[in-house]
């Protein structure tokens, strides 16, 4: 399938991504897979959204790593913290190819979309978890912003 | 190459596309649990 008023087709039409993410590391990932041909779903928070945004104020009034970094992406403004936010992205997730996350340590796994529990219901999806500063080290814990 | 996104441009869409009937989607909003770009209104078949 080929993007909307896209003349030539991609290696990844036809696939779908979901991903929290925010800063760089998850960013690039999913920037790399739309420029590929991939539907990137950007979930955001709703009070400043990825936190790029405000890096500077560079390109219009926006961070230029956010600019960089998130073309040709949607973006949902959404609140985890309240269930029916949680449970729309759980159905966004459910028709998803690939889900991305690079929340602070342990965020995911409180929020539901921990590794195991999405596979245990979507045993087909991909997750990628993404994390600061690793795991098993001393700096696990660490949260980066 | 895309557009960069404004924050919550697609919120809307991706409300409906979730399985929300439009009443849903306008309390989601109102109540504050979803924002919807006001640069980008939903268009009139969301």
């Amino acid at each position: 399938m080929k993007k909307e008023g896209s003349a030539i087709s991609l290696p990844l039409d036809d696939v779908t991504i979901v991903a929290i993410e925010q800063a760089v590391a998850a960013p690039l990932a999913t920037r790399n897979l739309a420029d590929l041909g991939a539907r990137v779903i950007k979930v955001e928070r709703i009070d400043e959204g990825d936190f790029s945004r405000g890096y500077d104020h560079a390109v219009h009034g926006t961070g230029a790593h956010f600019v960089w970094l998130n073309r040709g992406k949607e973006s949902i403004a959404i609140d985890l913290k309240a269930p029916q936010g949680r449970a729309v992205v759980r159905r966004l997730v459910e028709r998803a190819d690939v889900f991305v996350q690079n929340l602070g340590p342990g965020v995911a796994e409180r929020l539901g979309f921990g590794a195991q529990e999405l596979r245990s219901e979507h045993p087909e999806l991909i997750v990628a978890c993404i994390s600061g500063f690793g795991s098993g080290g001393p700096m696990e814990h660490r949260y980066v912003r | 190459m895309g557009d960069v996104p404004a924050l919550g441009q697609h919120t809307h869409a991706l409300l409906v596309e979730s399985g929300m009937d439009a009443a849903t989607v306008d309390d989601t909003v109102k109540r504050g649990i979803a924002l919807q770009a006001e640069r980008f209104p939903p268009g009139p078949t969301e």
